[in-house]
């Protein structure tokens, strides 16, 4: 099983069919699909969190932002990932080497650090976002891809076909 | 197996119509340059991606 933790920038490209990348995160929620059973992608729940946040603050309703959110998380590949203590806890060692080895060590986001660290904790994963910021932290967590460019969508590609 | 493919369009699309925010409904459109001012505030517009 290969394992996709997205990041709110690839929900909302995908979600919002007026988004610039709508296009590309089209592609590659397909992508995901049509490898199902075989994939799974993670959502962690201060992703659905900031989702939700943009797009009440872009102006969509809080009924329809409900309603499309609700009917993401009932899709059967997709993994809600509920953030407890606990789990913060177990994903602090990998925070850690996040820290210690980000290129960039000025600008640093919590939530960043804890998508990756779920991303480093999880076997066979890789992380999907459009935030080059993100990529900061690939010393440590490889497989961070861009969805919007098209070396990275092929790299996405072969990460999923390649044997576990 | 051109049946299974097309099953699995039919399944994505279907899903697809659930999720989708349609132009219609979509608040000022373009969610994501709204993500980006929230992450980087007044320097966004050095991190939002080009389109490919």
């Amino acid at each position: 099983m290969k394992y996709i933790v997205e990041d709110s920038s690839f929900i909302i490209s995908l979600l919002d069919t007026t988004d610039v990348h709508h296009q590309s995160a089209l592609e590659v929620f397909r992508i995901i699909i049509s490898h199902s059973p075989k994939v799974r992608a993670i959502i962690p729940s201060t992703v659905f969190y900031e989702t939700l946040f943009v797009l009440l603050k872009n102006g969509v309703s809080y009924q329809q932002a409900k309603t499309k959110l609700n009917n993401l998380m009932m899709i059967d590949e997709i993994i809600n990932l509920a953030i407890t203590e606990t789990n913060i806890l177990k994903l602090a060692k990998h925070t850690q080497q996040l820290i210690l080895n980000k290129t960039n060590k000025t600008r640093v986001r919590s939530n960043d650090l804890l998508i990756a660290s779920i991303a480093c904790n999880q076997e066979n994963s890789c992380l999907i976002t459009s935030d080059m910021g993100m990529k900061d932290y690939d010393p440590v967590c490889k497989n961070i891809f861009l969805f919007n460019t098209t070396t990275e969508l092929n790299s996405l590609n072969s990460f999923l076909s390649n044997p576990e | 197996m051109a049946s299974k493919n097309t099953k699995t369009k039919e399944t994505i699309d279907r899903i697809l119509k659930k999720i989708l925010i349609t132009k219609n409904s979509s608040g000022q459109g373009n969610a994501s340059k709204e993500l980006y001012k929230m992450r980087y505030g007044g320097e966004w517009k050095k991190f939002y991606p080009a389109v490919k």
